[in-house]
């Protein structure tokens, strides 16, 4: 597209000087061709026909205004800037946090390498804290035993191969103890940099080891959260707080015992089923109200509360007979065709009321009308006709894309169908409520000859 | 820095401007390059709604609506692709408001001004081609009125008031002359050249 003269767009005042006839001729035809060229000068023309100058104007005025200090707002990337720099500010210390637990392992065996050490400091020359090394994590060890894992045992007993070395030379034992201290507490680390570095309380220890068994030991944590308790009496419960629930559902009418149904625990996610004898075992939370919920496939569900469930409670559950003779089939949603060329495409939206599928903005008769005028076969074909059958997707702007060609002569008439589509009257696009979903069509264009 | 931005802005071509905004998603662009064409979309709202209200309520909406969705198209010509976008939300408005039947008088009524639905720029329009030996001989093919009026308005740069008073027709036959006109010429452009 190439002007002479670069092209401006009439303003408001070009408009209604036009309207109101107040320039002269020459400046009339300026506008009459931007008119012809662009449409879209066309069409506001006619709008502003039915509105006062003054109005528009203000009106215009105000949008413009309002469009602008919209804009004059922090621009979009500074914000952006921040939530990057906080973004990787959490993401850096996040990065750091799971660095210092998968250290704190390691930490912790070194800290019980460097407990023997830290007495010989005080009073104990290097010389006998090798022989002593081997006895002195023995013999403080046994203590906190009952709470450490058995991981952090096997800390332990590498402590005397390692400490040989570490007890051996002072200076880097002393390093290990100041960089295990730091990270628990930096700030009781910082108060004793220049004197003797205390022994490490006890109390850290078990602190620390407990914390290693909750990062470690997810096999313990599974085994201490309350679930569902195994059928087997002799377990006892592991919190007074809870409380096992044990019953036998059987069915209402011959007693027989009915294995599977879902025992559950109303608003939970606690639940078991009932074993090939019809008996459950459920743990609950004791000091709740809770509902306990019998169901199985074609039987009533049962709902009674814990309280009432009294050990060995028999569940009766009875026949739900009220579903099964009552299914009615309805027909709705023929499919349609309203037009030889067209297929619409069927499916439940169709029946919704304020749906509308995409159609040609002139009407399917304009459309086909265009179809059949330029629809051509080339003059050196010989056959009498070809047909194509297209399915494209019309957007939200009623624009053709996304064409598959479903059947065609060869790729010559294929690009030809999708040319003729592309570059045809525009469409309208469908439409579902306030929406204009994208829509499949599909076409079936036939190419005949000119007979023109 | 932005104040370098307000004094160039006035001077970027809406091409630049669309890529400014993309590439910096500065709004400042967005806004400048849309209350170019803001007065046009409040015409055309005009022409669909009746009602000034409505009309800028859609200014403001297809702007809103806009900022977002623009990243997401591919835009040759901003004032076309506005043109569209702007009719398709006044049309889409108007279907949602009224009953089937409204919806298509009105479609009805449309038809007149759909007529060159995708083709804005016509061989005509394109001065260049003016002179061109095939357009010369489509426009002797022509009927009478039609050729008239496109001489008229074309080679002699008249407005359609001249020529309605010069041919004696009423206005919007001038219109409707040069617009099946420029259809003939265009299909007569198109037909492979015959010796």
């Amino acid at each position: 597209m190439k002007h002479k003269k670069p092209y401006i767009i009439p303003t408001l005042k070009e408009i209604y000087d036009y309207i109101f006839r107040r320039k002269g001729n020459g400046s009339r035809h300026e506008l009459e061709r931007k008119m012809q060229q662009d449409p879209f000068v066309e069409e506001a023309m006619e709008g502003f026909r039915e509105v006062d100058e003054s109005r528009a104007k203000e009106d215009i005025a105000k949008l413009n205004e309002r469009i602008h200090s919209s804009s004059r707002r922090t621009p979009v990337y500074w914000y952006a800037g921040i939530a990057a720099t906080v973004a990787l500010l959490i993401i850096a210390s996040v990065g750091l946090f799971m660095l210092e637990q998968s250290q704190k392992s390691l930490r912790e065996s070194q800290l019980t390498i460097s407990e023997p050490s830290e007495p010989q400091e005080e009073n104990i020359t290097p010389d006998k804290s090798v022989s002593a090394a081997p006895e002195e994590p023995a013999a403080e060890t046994t203590e906190p035993a009952r709470s450490i894992t058995s991981l952090q045992k096997e800390s332990k007993t590498m402590a005397p191969t390692d400490s040989a070395p570490s007890a051996t030379d002072y200076e880097d034992s002393e390093e290990f103890i100041v960089a295990d201290y730091e990270i628990p507490d930096l700030a009781s680390f910082e108060e004793n940099t220049g004197s003797l570095i205390p022994p490490m309380p006890i109390n850290t220890e078990i602190a620390l080891a407990e914390e290693m068994q909750r990062t470690t030991g997810a096999a313990t944590i599974v085994a201490e959260t309350p679930m569902i308790v195994l059928p087997d009496p002799d377990i006892p419960s592991p919190e007074s707080t809870h409380q096992i629930l044990r019953g036998q559902v059987v069915d209402a009418i011959d007693h027989t015992p009915l294995p599977g149904v879902a025992i559950t625990v109303k608003g939970t996610s606690l639940g078991t089923i009932t074993n090939p004898d019809g008996r459950f075992e459920l743990e609950v939370p004791r000091d709740e109200e809770l509902t306990i919920l019998a169901s199985f496939i074609g039987m009533q569900t049962l709902e009674l509360d814990a309280a009432e469930l009294a050990q060995d409670n028999v569940l009766a559950l009875e026949y739900d007979m009220v579903g099964l003779s009552e299914v009615v089939v309805t027909g709705y949603g023929t499919s349609v065709r309203t037009g030889h060329e067209q297929d619409l495409h069927v499916d439940d939206r169709m029946n919704r009321r304020d749906y509308s599928p995409p159609t040609p903005r002139d009407g399917y008769p304009a459309y086909r009308q265009y179809l059949r005028e330029n629809a051509l076969l080339d003059e050196s074909d010989e056959r009498n006709r070809a047909v194509v059958v297209i399915r494209f997707t019309v957007n939200s702007y009623g624009t053709p894309d996304n064409f598959e060609i479903i059947r065609s002569p060869g790729v010559h008439y294929s690009k030809k169908a999708v040319d003729l589509i592309k570059n045809g009257p525009g469409w309208q696009p469908a439409q579902l409520g306030s929406n204009n979903p994208e829509e499949t069509v599909r076409f079936r264009i036939v190419f005949r000859k000119n007979t023109e | 820095m932005f104040r370098l931005f307000s004094k160039d802005i006035k001077h970027y071509s809406d091409q630049e401007l669309l890529e400014a905004y993309r590439e910096k998603g500065d709004p400042h662009f967005w806004a400048e390059l849309y209350t170019r064409y803001s007065h046009l979309v409040y015409g055309v709202c005009m022409k669909y709604f009746k009602n000034p209200d409505d009309a800028s309520d859609a200014v403001m909406n297809i702007y809103e609506k806009l900022s977002q969705d623009i990243h997401r198209h591919q835009i040759m010509k901003f004032s076309t692709w506005l043109y569209v976008i702007t009719r398709n939300h006044c049309l889409m408005e108007l279907r949602s408001r009224k009953s089937q039947d409204r919806r298509h008088e009105m479609w009805q009524n449309e038809q007149e001004i759909f007529m060159e639905s995708q083709e804005f720029l016509h061989p005509v329009d394109e001065e260049d081609e003016l002179h061109t030996q095939q357009l010369k001989l489509c426009i002797e093919q022509l009927r009478a009125e039609q050729k008239s009026c496109i001489e008229l308005f074309y080679y002699q740069n008249k407005c359609y008031l001249e020529i309605a008073q010069h041919l004696k027709i009423e206005e919007k036959k001038v219109k409707s002359h040069l617009q099946n006109g420029k259809r003939n010429l265009k299909i007569c452009m198109e037909r492979p050249y015959e010796a």
